[in-house]
């Protein structure tokens, strides 16, 4: 089990500046398909099989549907829980010395990558759409000296705020190194 | 063709085996790389509570059921909407 205070491969002196993760919305928006899903036998049941109620006393339809509706709602509670998994375990921690990226894909992958301070060429945040824009959340770049992007943090909130930070970190970062850009690269 | 109702009680069982084989994995997960805090133990105690309970509401409902019942389909009467004995 991650601490923020013993994580990896924690650097001599290094602090936790902030850990990121996606907008809550994101949370909000994965419960209210999980409601829908919910829902969505009911209004089955309601349309098809009470107009029909000797249905629920057949030989093989009551049992038919007794372990098909356990099997159903089982499944989307552990889909559920795995969205939500997938959402707590993508985690973005800023420290004074370096970024790191932890990313869970799917059941069996996890990438965990980091990347010094710097190091660090070009922040750059994005909002797009309505939504993102009212909510205040969308995506930062972080660019490196080489050419492929390094980083992405995905739909975390208020980006600028974070790009803000970063820049302040790295030029902070840079001086306490005695490194300037062209070093850097 | 004459078959025992027991057998959807055994695919239903291969599903529930299946389910908890993932269930375990993402309870593994969870301790293992989540953060050391309150939502992580919240969270996988709210998914625990939870899929018991659906799953003695289930056991209740799939007792009820006489699973040694043969059903008939093919060359006799459809016992699909036959009364239950």
């Amino acid at each position: 089990m991650l601490s923020i205070y013993r994580f990896p491969n924690k650097l001599e002196g290094e602090e936790v500046i902030k850990i990121v993760r996606r907008d809550l919305f994101i949370l909000v928006k994965k419960i209210l398909f999980l409601v829908v899903l919910i829902l969505l036998p009911l209004v089955f049941f309601n349309l098809l099989i009470l107009s029909r109620t000797d249905i629920l006393n057949g030989t093989l339809a009551y049992p038919l549907i007794v372990i098909g509706i356990s099997a159903y709602y089982l499944f989307m509670w552990l889909f559920f829980f795995f969205s939500f998994i997938d959402y707590y375990l993508d985690v973005w921690v800023i420290t004074n010395e370096r970024i790191i990226d932890i990313q869970q894909q799917g059941f069996f992958s996890r990438i965990i990558s980091e990347q010094k301070l710097f190091r660090i060429q070009d922040v750059t945040s994005e909002v797009h759409g309505a939504i993102p824009t009212i909510l205040a959340y969308g995506y930062v770049h972080v660019q490196t000296a080489g050419t492929r992007e390094r980083f992405v943090f995905q739909q975390v909130p208020y980006p600028d705020r974070i790009r803000d930070m970063i820049i302040k970190l790295v030029e902070h970062n840079k001086k306490k190194h005695g490194i300037n850009n062209e070093q850097a690269q | 063709m004459t078959f025992s109702l027991a057998i959807f009680l055994y695919i239903y069982y291969g599903f529930l085996a299946i389910w908890l084989i993932f269930c375990l994995v993402a309870i593994y997960h969870m301790f293992k790389f989540g953060f050391k805090a309150f939502t992580t133990f919240a969270s996988t105690f709210i998914f625990i509570v939870v899929a018991v309970i659906m799953l003695v509401f289930s056991l209740s409902f799939i007792n009820s059921i006489n699973w040694d019942t043969e059903i008939t389909i093919l060359g006799g009467s459809n016992s699909f909407d036959l009364p239950l004995d």
